[in-house]
């Protein structure tokens, strides 16, 4: 049973759109690309959980 | 007092490690549960994302699971239904196989991420799940992790759905919209030239024929553009087949839809003409066949159209005819025991070319109820040749035996009654649901040059040789053939090559007036054309 080549192809497309779309989500947090804003986003989260941390009612 | 004094230090011990264990909770939870909750959190994500990036690849890339072509039409077949179900191809997409890989990255995500889940499950809740809870911020810890891994294999699962639904809805939508133009391209040239495909064998007449896999032998029924390709389909067995008949027709033979018997070159891609000979006993419908064709085949010469048959059994039976009529030979008594075959030729060339099919079945057969059923290239022909013997009239006979015996005994004349023959013919066609207005009746005046040596005139236009035969006593069948049909012609032939007769006796006339009346264009008449 040979699989057609338009399944083979459909399914690449759909796997790589996917796959380019986390890869796009990981250069942005990383500062880079089209969402590169995510990563001043993320940088803001992580400097307020910091800041919870260290200044919170725990120490 | 000393009990008292023990119960005292257990009190204080008690306190003492209630206190130590808060104290070591509390420790737990500054020192390790909140300075790793991010990092816990970022571990999840990260565990998240390669489960779910792992369950696309896999359903995707390495180890996809493909919806058979025996599947798909299991599964559109309803369980005791008469109809076989779709071809055995694979079909589209977007049409059953995306939705069935989308829920295999669901399932495989599911399935990869449950495993932890299991293996938490039995430390923190079963055997010695109390010990796990003593230390409760490490339990927190790797369940918040856990949570946070499958909430974004989730997310990876829905956005892998969301962009397989959108490519495959976007594909989709443009296939449906080309096989839709396709199929109506297909329809509408059908429609014009009323290109059928019908069997010489069985008469089935369907509006494309089924076609057989060179490779695998399997029938592809319906090869219009749709849900098994728009361009191309893929037979089970690996086979790349064209849709459409046009494209079809020169891939792989195309087949009857219902008795699986071979089809001519041109089924349901060029206009399909069935022509049904009909009469009694001797009435010389078979003569009057082998003059047809030998006129066609003149007119088609003459006129520079091609003129075929398009296989090897109809080109030996037309040869053989052609021999019987030119040489002036004895037409050989059609056989009463089988049904008949029809006569197949092709005519003309390109969108015009048209493909004939003469039936001609023995006499006794029309006269016989039982097979009347089976003569089912009566109910498709939309043009009907009856023939009459004038010798089976007993005034015409009489008179030419007086004339001329041996033109009598020559004409060997019909026995059956034409009114009677004609009305059971007639009646059951009606019965079988054609209606009048679909078909044209050629009403042939066989033998006229019998008739001429008998001193018998007979007229040669249309509306005289009505006027004859009502004179003759067949006014009803003249009645009622104008009642029954759409178009009624009347002509006398020869029994003779088309060389041979009178240009007003040739079988040419009247082969180009059914011809005509079935949507065929032919050039002048065979008198008319210059020799080539």
């Amino acid at each position: 049973m040979k699989t057609p080549l338009t399944y083979v192809l459909m399914r690449s497309v759909i796997a790589l759109l996917v796959l380019g779309l986390f890869a796009l989500l990981g250069a942005g947090l990383a500062g880079t690309g089209p969402w590169s804003p995510l990563a001043a986003g993320t940088e803001d989260l992580v400097d307020l959980f910091q800041t919870l941390l260290s200044s919170g009612v725990w120490q | 007092m000393a009990k008292l004094i023990g119960y005292l230090i257990g009190v204080a011990a008690g306190l003492a490690a209630l206190g130590g264990y808060l104290y070591g909770s509390y420790l737990l939870l500054v020192q390790v549960l909140l300075p790793f909750l991010l990092g816990t959190v970022l571990l999840g994500v990260f565990l998240g994302l390669v489960l779910g990036v792992a369950s696309v690849i896999t359903s995707y890339w390495t180890a996809p699971r493909d919806l058979s072509p025996q599947e798909y039409r299991e599964g559109r077949t309803m369980v005791g239904a008469k109809d076989p179900g779709p071809d055995l191809a694979w079909p589209l997409y977007g049409l059953a196989q995306a939705r069935r890989d989308i829920e295999r990255c669901w399932t495989t995500a599911a399935t990869a991420g449950e495993r932890p889940w299991k293996l938490s499950s039995r430390s923190f809740f079963g055997g010695d799940w109390q010990l796990w809870w003593f230390f409760w911020p490490i339990p927190v810890l790797v369940l918040l992790m856990l949570s946070v891994m499958s909430l974004t294999s989730v997310v990876v699962s829905i956005v892998l759905t969301a962009v397989a639904l959108l490519v495959s809805t976007v594909v989709t939508v443009g296939q449906v919209l080309v096989a839709g133009v396709l199929r109506s391209v297909e329809w509408g040239w059908q429609r014009a030239v009323r290109a059928e495909a019908s069997c010489p064998y069985c008469y089935y007449v369907s509006r494309r024929p089924a076609y057989r896999c060179r490779s695998c032998s399997e029938l592809h029924r319906d090869v219009r553009p749709g849900r098994l390709g728009v361009l191309s389909r893929r037979c089970d067995c690996g086979a790349l087949h064209p849709t459409t008949v046009w494209r079809a027709e020169g891939h792989f033979p195309a087949v009857c839809q219902r008795c699986g018997s071979g089809l001519e070159g041109g089924a349901a891609t060029v206009r399909d003409v069935r022509v049904s000979i009909f009469g009694d006993v001797s009435a010389g419908k078979t003569r009057f066949l082998y003059a047809a064709l030998d006129a066609l085949a003149l007119l088609a010469k003459r006129s520079g159209l091609p003129f075929s048959h398009p296989t090897e059994e109809a080109r030996r039976e037309a040869e053989r005819a052609l021999h019987v009529i030119r040489s002036g030979g004895d037409t050989a008594k059609t056989s009463p025991g089988s049904l008949p075959t029809a006569l197949t030729c092709s005519i003309g060339k390109g969108p015009s070319r048209a493909l004939v099919h003469l039936f001609d079945a023995a006499g006794e057969q029309y006269g016989d109820g039982g097979l009347h059923d089976s003569l089912g290239f009566l109910h498709s022909s939309r043009c009907l040749v009856f023939v009459i013997d004038p010798f089976s009239v007993a005034a015409v006979r009489d008179r030419a035996l007086g004339a001329n015996p041996a033109a009598v005994q020559a004409a060997s004349p019909a026995a059956g009654d034409v009114e009677f023959l004609y009305t059971g013919v007639v009646r059951r066609i009606r019965d079988s649901g054609v209606k009048s207005r679909d078909q044209r009746l050629a009403l042939v005046v066989s033998k006229a040059d019998l008739l001429a040596a008998s001193g018998i005139d007979v007229p040669s236009e249309s509306d005289a040789i009505a006027d004859w035969l009502t004179g003759l006593g067949l006014h009803n069948v003249v009645l009622s053939a104008r009642q029954d049909f759409a178009e009624v012609r009347f002509f006398a032939v020869h029994s003779t090559a088309g060389a041979c007769a009178e240009p007003s006796r040739a079988a040419d006339e009247a082969i180009r007036w059914v011809l005509t009346a079935s949507g065929i264009r032919l050039p002048a008449s065979v008198k008319e054309v210059s020799p080539a």
